[in-house]
């Protein structure tokens, strides 16, 4: 009877659906609710980071920006940035300056032992006529009774140091008056008459040199 | 009550955690985020800035020493080139080196100043070209080096001074001989002479650049760079 009874009682069903569907639900609902929470705290963290980043940042800054706005500092600072710019300006100069020195230190001024050179190349009786040197460039017209000496003289100043190269090319001769009054042969003995004057052949001549150096 | 089944309060939880995860991603994420950036910015810039005015400051003294050493250097380079020349002060020295050779002065004239580049020519004999020329170089091994002009690239003053006096060769060397060893920024480029008469014409290029137009001369001149001649 009271198996019975209890048989009639036993609704497995029915406590399916009173105990375990209700203790699922909960369940689900627990989940749910941790879900949310966890969420929740997931932004609350992320959120939380990003703020307190914003806010390290935001005194960074702010000591930066007083170190940045501290008068002393600002002239400080204005002062070495001109000391920088006269630098920049100077080593600018500098460099203009060197570079214009370069060129007049590799310029060659005409050396006056040149007109020794040509005086020590030219033979016992060639006589010098006009010197004309023009940026290294020298011109001498000479001449001389000895027709050899005109060659002699160019050929000597090819050995000379300092000329470059020697352009030689040729002479011309021309017909000159010996005066040689009082003597006694200016007059002719048998006419008593002055005699037909001497002449000797001048050899005269042009000779270029290119003088050795930068000008 | 509306009692829902179990797949609307799910799809309602679901719907509801979106909106959470949206509300806080668009609502609280996303303006820190943007606040983080911007101050970001805001620090990179400033960073930059204080590194570079705290560089600045630490390395003043270096900066000064710097400035210092760099005048020095101008000074000496300033100091290779010559002063203007003045020509009533520059006929004194000129009147002692001509007494003192002992020649008669015909003439002294000062060009007006110009600005020039200075260049220069190296003096080559200048070869002529024929065809075997080249095939002769190669067995030789001899080199075509023409000159080439040498031009600086800033231009800078240039006055000539012709003196013409009678004299021999001699007083014309030491003449030469007295400007050159006066100031390497004289270039003698022009002598001639008449031996028979003795005249003898000289010209002579001064390189120069007025000084007291540079900029800090007073700061130049302070530091006190060594220099060649300023008559």
């Amino acid at each position: 009877m009271k198996t019975r009874k209890l048989k009639s009682s036993l609704n497995l069903y029915r406590e399916y659906n009173t105990v375990i569907r209700t203790r699922k639900v909960k369940s689900k609902r627990r989940q749910f609710i941790v879900l949310f929470v966890s969420i929740f705290l997931v932004i609350a963290i992320l959120a939380a980071g990003i703020h307190f980043k914003n806010l390290r940042l935001e005194l960074l800054n702010g000591q930066m920006s007083d170190y940045l706005m501290d008068a002393e500092n600002i002239k400080n600072y204005t002062a070495v940035q001109a000391v920088k710019s006269d630098i920049d300006a100077l080593s600018d100069l500098d460099g203009k300056i060197s570079e214009t020195n370069e060129v007049l230190d590799e310029k060659d001024s005409i050396n006056g032992y040149i007109f020794v050179q040509l005086y020590n190349a030219k033979p016992e009786n060639t006589v010098l006529d006009n010197v004309a040197l023009t940026n290294g460039q020298l011109t001498v017209t000479y001449h001389s009774p000895v027709m050899g000496d005109l060659s002699l003289f160019a050929r000597n100043l090819e050995s000379q140091s300092d000329f470059a190269s020697v352009d030689y090319k040729g002479y011309q001769t021309s017909e000159v008056t010996i005066e040689d009054e009082g003597s006694a042969d200016s007059i002719d003995p048998q006419t008593g008459e002055a005699a037909e004057p001497k002449t000797q052949t001048i050899y005269s001549g042009t000779v270029t040199i290119l003088v050795r150096g930068s000008y | 009550m509306l009692k829902l089944t179990t797949r609307e309060s799910r799809m309602l939880g679901v719907l509801v955690m979106i909106l959470m995860i949206g509300v806080g991603i668009v609502f609280i994420i996303m303006p820190l985020s943007e606040k983080n950036a911007l101050l970001q910015a805001q620090y990179d810039s400033s960073y930059a800035q204080y590194t570079e005015m705290q560089t600045a400051i630490t390395l003043k003294s270096t900066y000064d020493k710097n400035l210092a050493k760099k005048t020095d250097e101008v000074n000496v380079s300033l100091a290779e080139i010559s002063d203007v020349v003045k020509p009533e002060e520059f006929d004194i020295y000129l009147n002692s080196v001509l007494t003192n050779l002992g020649v008669k002065v015909t003439s002294v004239s000062y060009s007006e100043i110009t600005a020039v580049t200075p260049s220069y020519l190296e003096n080559k004999p200048s070869l002529v070209e024929y065809d075997l020329k080249d095939s002769l170089g190669l067995i030789d091994g001899a080199q075509d080096d023409e000159a080439e002009a040498v031009t600086a690239s800033n231009s800078i003053l240039k006055q000539t001074i012709t003196v013409q006096f009678t004299g021999t060769q001699t007083q014309l060397t030491k003449f030469i001989n007295e400007l050159n060893a006066q100031d390497e920024r004289f270039y003698v480029n022009q002598a001639t002479m008449d031996y028979e008469s003795g005249d003898i014409t000289c010209s002579f290029d001064v390189y120069s650049v007025d000084k007291s137009t540079v900029k800090g001369t007073n700061s130049l001149e302070d530091s006190g760079g060594s220099g060649s001649t300023s008559k």
